[in-house]
């Protein structure tokens, strides 16, 4: 008897990638799309002026982020199923999206209206007294630079995002997670600490290239942003002399 | 909808779950902290070899999702353990541990990882002048430390902390897979009986609601409580 088989964990990897694209890697995806447009309306929802609407956004995330994400889940699948039973037909994929999609466009608001106010007012300001109006003032003037500042939380999210989707095979969804456990199921769990440690390995790879990608972009704007800098000081020196 | 079910037995059982994810969460936590901040200084120091592994086990903890580790820890480690009993001829049962054990182990190393990076960009966002400027009126490098840097960081690291203990009791939900049962656990087990899922969940939404909102109001007094001791922003 073997404790440890490391042809059986290099073997499985390949086995556990078409779930990975096929499943997770779309859910993320959609999700990323559609929960921003929600995730957009809320923040503008905290930002604006309207009292109830203010009201309204915020307990919906203190409520969202206060639940932990498989009893949302579970709540989706079950509630919806059983007050709608046509919804029982449909993909499973659904209710792991739209639970997904409830907790990005939370994050995703509190992300954008946290980046809208570390930017100084002064920006919006001075764009709207050179002439821009205020549309063009917030998508040319403010929007790039709350951008970049929301780069980190952004990559965190989609971290978080990909490792959350692991929860979908408790309602039987085959994504890494559950193709691992479908795998190990049929070899009555001989080899179970071989192909956990195969999904592992997967989940890891995909964050760790997520965060160098976030990584990569800060770098590159802070480089593009000192750049700027030392060009303008240079004309400037050049205009006094 | 199955009120009866809500109200004979929903609640109850629920109340019974409660301390168990407490509980749960407690000891994580207290076992986690000491050991996040170990690992946070042997990584602000930069200690050779014990940085770059600690770094590597971080990145992996925080890199994969909880319920992976959960059954590597699960299912994986008892195997292990059976086949060392196996070739040493321990008397033990491996498969008769408490999953308790399991839980602590798999929801502490997770917390730690968390941890290290709170506190390590806690020390470090103390500033080296306020270490110079200890060293200069004269107390050595132990002293410094103990009463100057580590307090300040400790309070700009508690916003994090709270954080960290309300995802913990989050995430706390998954330890159902273990059969432990908490107010997940009990409730799923009560719900099997009828098929009354819906309501069991919207039970345990409705606890987990009132026990994250109250623990968040708390955390912010405990914030605010805290102000007092930031240091004044430099000028």
């Amino acid at each position: 008897m073997q404790w440890f088989d490391w042809n059986y964990l290099f073997n499985s990897v390949p086995k556990l990638i078409p779930p990975f694209f096929q499943v997770t890697l779309l859910c993320v995806i959609t999700t990323l799309i559609i929960g921003s447009v929600f995730g957009f309306l809320l923040a503008l929802c905290k930002l604006g002026k309207s009292r109830l609407l203010r009201g309204f956004a915020y307990s919906i995330t203190d409520i969202i982020r206060s639940m932990p994400f498989l009893v949302m889940l579970f709540l989706l699948y079950y509630g919806l199923g059983k007050f709608f039973p046509k919804l029982n037909a449909i993909n499973k994929i659904y209710f792991l999206e739209l639970t997904l999609i409830i907790f990005a466009s939370c994050r995703l608001s509190e992300i954008m209206r946290s980046a809208y106010e570390a930017i100084d007012k002064s920006q919006m300001e001075a764009a709207l007294s050179v002439g821009l109006s205020a549309s063009q003032a917030l998508t040319r003037i403010v929007i790039p630079q709350a951008a970049y500042i929301a780069l980190p939380n952004l990559g965190n999210l989609l971290v978080g995002m990909v490792l959350e989707t692991a929860l979908g095979f408790t309602i039987g969804i085959y994504d890494v997670m559950g193709t691992a456990k479908l795998i190990n199921a049929r070899e009555y769990g001989a080899h179970n600490l071989e192909i956990y440690l195969a999904a592992a390995l997967i989940y890891w790879v995909v964050s760790l290239i997520i965060a160098a990608l976030t990584g990569g972009l800060e770098k590159m704007h802070k480089k593009d942003r000192r750049r700027k800098q030392v060009g303008q000081s240079c004309s400037r020196k050049g205009e006094a002399a | 909808m199955n009120w009866e079910f809500i109200y004979r037995v929903g609640i109850i059982e629920a109340i019974k779950g409660v301390p168990v994810s407490l509980y749960v969460t407690f000891v994580s936590l207290l076992i986690a902290l000491p050991l996040g901040f170990l690992c946070a200084i042997t990584r602000f120091r930069r200690v050779p070899v014990l940085s770059e592994l600690i770094s590597v086990a971080v990145s992996f903890l925080r890199g994969t999702p909880l319920v992976v580790q959960i059954f590597i820890v699960y299912a994986g480690f008892p195997s292990i353990l059976n086949y060392m009993v196996q070739t040493f001829n321990w008397n033990f049962d491996a498969f008769s541990i408490n999953p308790y054990v399991y839980a602590f182990f798999v929801f502490s190393l997770n917390v730690t990882a968390t941890l290290t990076e709170v506190f390590r960009s806690a020390l470090s966002a103390v500033g080296k002048d306020q270490a110079e400027a200890a060293r200069s009126v004269g107390l050595n490098a132990f002293q410094a430390n103990c009463h100057i840097i580590i307090p300040q960081a400790l309070v700009s690291a508690i916003p994090n902390i709270c954080n960290e203990f309300l995802n913990l009791f989050k995430s706390t939900s998954l330890v159902y897979m273990m059969t432990i049962q908490d107010i997940t656990g009990k409730l799923r087990i009560a719900a099997s009986a009828g098929y009354n899922y819906t309501e069991a969940y919207i039970v345990i939404f409705i606890v987990y609601f009132l026990l994250g909102f109250g623990m968040e109001k708390l955390f912010q007094r405990i914030e605010n409580n805290m102000k007092r001791y930031k240091a004044l922003p430099q000028t």
